[in-house]
């Protein structure tokens, strides 16, 4: 927690660290509730100057992490119920999603390399389906033109490459779980 | 919970998360989450890590760098003045300390316009050789200023068109106004945009925009062209060239502090020193066409010349030449030559 102890003496270093470090997982993390991109800024930003307000004052039990996720994680939640946003999930109650505690969830960096190793172990043809209904947004009907394959075959391909990497990320996230639940630093 | 009855609710919540799950199934899952805690938990996981493998926005579309100037702001960490010095501090200290000009801080003067009557007067921000400097116009737009430069703007912006003069290089950041464009003037072109994101580079011999995102309109000798993201424009005698598909970052980087040169020609590589560092370059005509492949980190100007000799058999030399009009100022040639 020397961040935050260095925060509390007014650390303009300290401060710049933390912003650089979190901002965009944290922005990442807000467009997992509110699909307006300039407003997922707009939160992430807002919880930085309220770090920085209320530095003196500032209570962090869990680890910086956390706080910053749980912080986020309320701020968005505001921004649902006093503005009336749309949310990413109508069909489900974005409570169910917002009711996991802060440290559990995952930051995008924290498995960007994990699933980069993962998916460095598909067959070519497969990961190359999968990138491209992930990366480049093309529909299954496309992809199917484009590689002379059936549809039913990119659809096995995407659904079993996005099993294999749940299934395996699954694992992967109860270490780093652990990791960061023990270290309670950045 | 079974291996079969896992299976199930597996490809149940991943039909779910890739939204091909019918009102039925959705409904099934809905009953499945609601009856037990252990459930609820499970599908929190498993939806946890699926907005990690979908984010709905890509990480390199978030400006870090933009967000963190205005977040200093709101702070009071920094104000104007200073967000500008600690920028200069952090990446140019080093080449200032041995640069021939010391380091100037940007210095904001202002310009009487008498001709039209206003007691407004038009903000002009310069950058010395060696310095950097960013800026928010007070429309919003944000602005990254490279060495060597001038930008002259009206501080109230309240005509109908948002115009900026610039000599030099900039990145601009423009706050989205479709109903008040914005106007870039430079002596060989104007570049028109609404809110986009692009890099205007015009030295005294050189003019070239690239555009990293959004439309711009581009102006040279009255003939008006578009460009889309991905593209750049350069002027040479007057005539405009697109090229597309470009590496926008290798045009755009300066602003981190880093310089790219990638198998570019030796007389290409000097000509962009020139504009950032207070020296001239004599090159041997053989060594002029010769390729290097470097990247810069806002090493000084001695260390660059280093890196020239020790990728290639050729030697540098340094001689200082006194300004005609002040003796104190020295300016260094360095003279290129085969060893």
């Amino acid at each position: 927690m020397l961040l935050v102890a260095a925060l509390k003496i007014d650390s303009h270093e300290a401060f710049v660290k933390i912003f650089r470090h979190y901002y965009s997982d944290l922005v990442i993390f807000a467009s997992r509730f509110i699909p307006d991109n300039e407003t997922c800024e707009d939160i992430v930003q807002e919880a930085f100057v309220k770090i920085w307000t209320n530095r003196k004052v500032l209570e962090i039990r869990t680890s910086l992490r956390t706080y910053l996720i749980s912080l986020v994680q309320h701020l968005a939640l505001d921004e649902i119920k006093h503005r009336k946003v749309k949310t990413l999930y109508q069909d489900m109650n974005h409570e169910i999603i917002m009711s996991l505690p802060a440290d559990e969830h995952v930051m995008y960096s924290e498995l960007s390399d994990a699933i980069d190793n993962l998916l460095s172990q598909l067959q070519p043809d497969v990961l190359e389906t999968y990138r491209l209904s992930r990366t480049h947004n093309l529909k299954y009907t496309e992809i199917a033109e484009k590689l002379n394959i059936s549809v039913r075959t990119v659809e096995s391909r995407v659904s079993k490459t996005v099993k294999f990497l749940q299934q395996h990320l699954k694992d992967y996230k109860i270490i780093i779980y652990w990791i960061l639940t023990f270290q309670h630093l950045l | 919970m079974d291996n079969n009855m896992n299976n199930t609710i597996d490809s149940l919540i991943s039909r779910y998360l890739m939204g091909n799950a019918s009102s039925h199934e959705i409904e099934e899952l809905r009953r499945w989450i609601e009856s037990d805690e252990q459930n609820r938990k499970y599908f929190q996981r498993q939806q946890d890590i699926w907005a990690v493998l979908n984010p709905t926005l890509d990480i390199n579309d978030i400006d870090t760098v933009s967000a963190e100037l205005k977040v200093l702001r709101k702070t009071g960490i920094v104000s104007l003045r200073f967000a500008i010095f600690k920028k200069l501090l952090g990446y140019w200290s080093r080449i200032a300390a041995v640069a021939i000009l010391p380091l100037l801080a940007v210095v904001g003067y202002l310009i009487y316009r008498p001709s039209e009557g206003r007691d407004i007067a038009d903000v002009t921000i310069t950058t010395s050789f060696g310095c950097l400097s960013s800026t928010v116009l007070p429309d919003g737009t944000i602005v990254w200023l490279n060495a060597n430069s001038s930008l002259q703007y009206d501080p109230m912006m309240d005509d109908n068109v948002r115009n900026v003069i610039l000599h030099g290089e900039a990145y601009f950041d423009v706050k989205a106004d479709a109903k008040h464009p914005f106007n870039v003037k430079t002596p060989y072109m104007t570049v028109t945009a609404t809110g986009t994101e692009f890099n205007v580079n015009a030295y005294d011999s050189s003019a070239s925009i690239t555009l990293v995102d959004g439309k711009v309109s581009v102006e040279v000798e009255s003939k008006s062209m578009t460009l889309n993201p991905g593209e750049h424009l350069a002027v040479a005698d007057g005539r405009p060239t697109i090229s597309n598909h470009i590496n926008t970052e290798k045009y755009c980087c300066w602003r981190n502090g880093t310089l790219i040169f990638e198998d570019e020609p030796l007389f290409n590589i000097c000509n962009r020193l020139q504009q950032i560092y207070d020296v001239e370059f004599d090159i041997a005509p053989e060594l002029k066409e010769r390729t290097f492949r470097m990247i810069l980190n806002g090493e000084n100007i001695s260390e660059v010349v280093r890196f020239f000799e020790l990728a290639a058999p050729v030697t540098c030399e340094f001689e200082n030449l006194k300004s005609p009009n002040d003796t104190t100022k020295f300016k260094s040639r360095i003279r290129i030559m085969p060893s």
